[in-house]
């Protein structure tokens, strides 16, 4: 089962498709969120999603956007979609007829 | 170059770019970008701590450490003591303990320990991780 974390980055590199690196999915995270996301947070849990066949990433072009230096790019895999379709379904299943805002 | 960039160097050169490119584009400069990279690379050291925690290499050459140290700040004082034996009485020399074997002795054991904990080290045939 995937963490909260994991979950929430491999939905913001899929919503960004093939526009997804780095930075883009952490300013994609903390407008979801708005909370921070730290860097090292966020390439651990790549580094970690990699290892388990979740995502691939690549060295992608450097832009003078970026003072000349390169993106690493993200996509997430079939077994990414999987895995984070499985931990949406599992949240829906267990929020069914709870109503936050009463309690 | 600045403090985030000098911590950087501490990360895999590709993961460096990356993470240098996503603070410009994000606009972090200064202490913030510092904070940024400072993070990522404690992570990393924890990571790789965590890993290496369960392999015997890194405790043997913890305990070859400490020994070899001492050995070689002893090496140092011994050769200092060879070279200018001569000006000392050997009488006193010889109640400190002081001789010149056993000052051989001790730099070839120096220099073994050293040499395993140099063996430990470049034994290691893990590669990078990123």
């Amino acid at each position: 089962m995937l963490g909260e974390f994991e979950y929430l980055l491999l939905s913001a590199a899929a919503r960004l498709g093939e526009n997804a690196y780095g930075a883009a999915i952490r300013e994609e995270i903390e407008a979801a969120t708005g909370k921070p996301c730290s860097i090292g947070a966020l390439y651990t849990t790549l580094d970690r999603l990699e290892a388990k066949g979740l995502i691939q990433t690549w060295t992608g072009d450097a832009s003078a956007q970026r003072g000349g230096r390169a993106r690493r790019m993200v996509r997430v895999n079939a077994q990414g979609i999987e895995q984070a379709t499985a931990f949406y379904n599992a949240v829906m299943r267990v929020s069914r007829g709870v109503s936050w805002s009463s309690i | 170059m600045n403090l985030a960039e000098i911590v950087a160097q501490m990360l895999h050169p590709v993961e460096r770019e990356a993470v240098l490119g996503d603070l410009v584009e994000a606009g972090e400069t200064g202490v913030q970008a510092f904070r940024s990279v400072l993070g990522l690379v404690v992570r990393r050291q924890a990571a790789w701590l965590a890993s290496s925690i369960k392999e015997p290499r890194l405790w043997l050459g913890a305990g070859l450490l400490f020994p070899a140290a001492r050995l070689l700040g002893r090496t140092a004082l011994n050769s200092w003591l060879i070279y200018n034996h001569r000006h000392f009485d050997p009488a006193l020399l010889a109640q400190e303990g002081f001789s010149i074997p056993r000052a051989i002795g001790e730099m070839f054991c120096s220099w073994a320990l050293i040499s395993a904990c140099v063996l430990l080290a470049t034994s290691n045939r893990r590669k990078a991780s990123f």
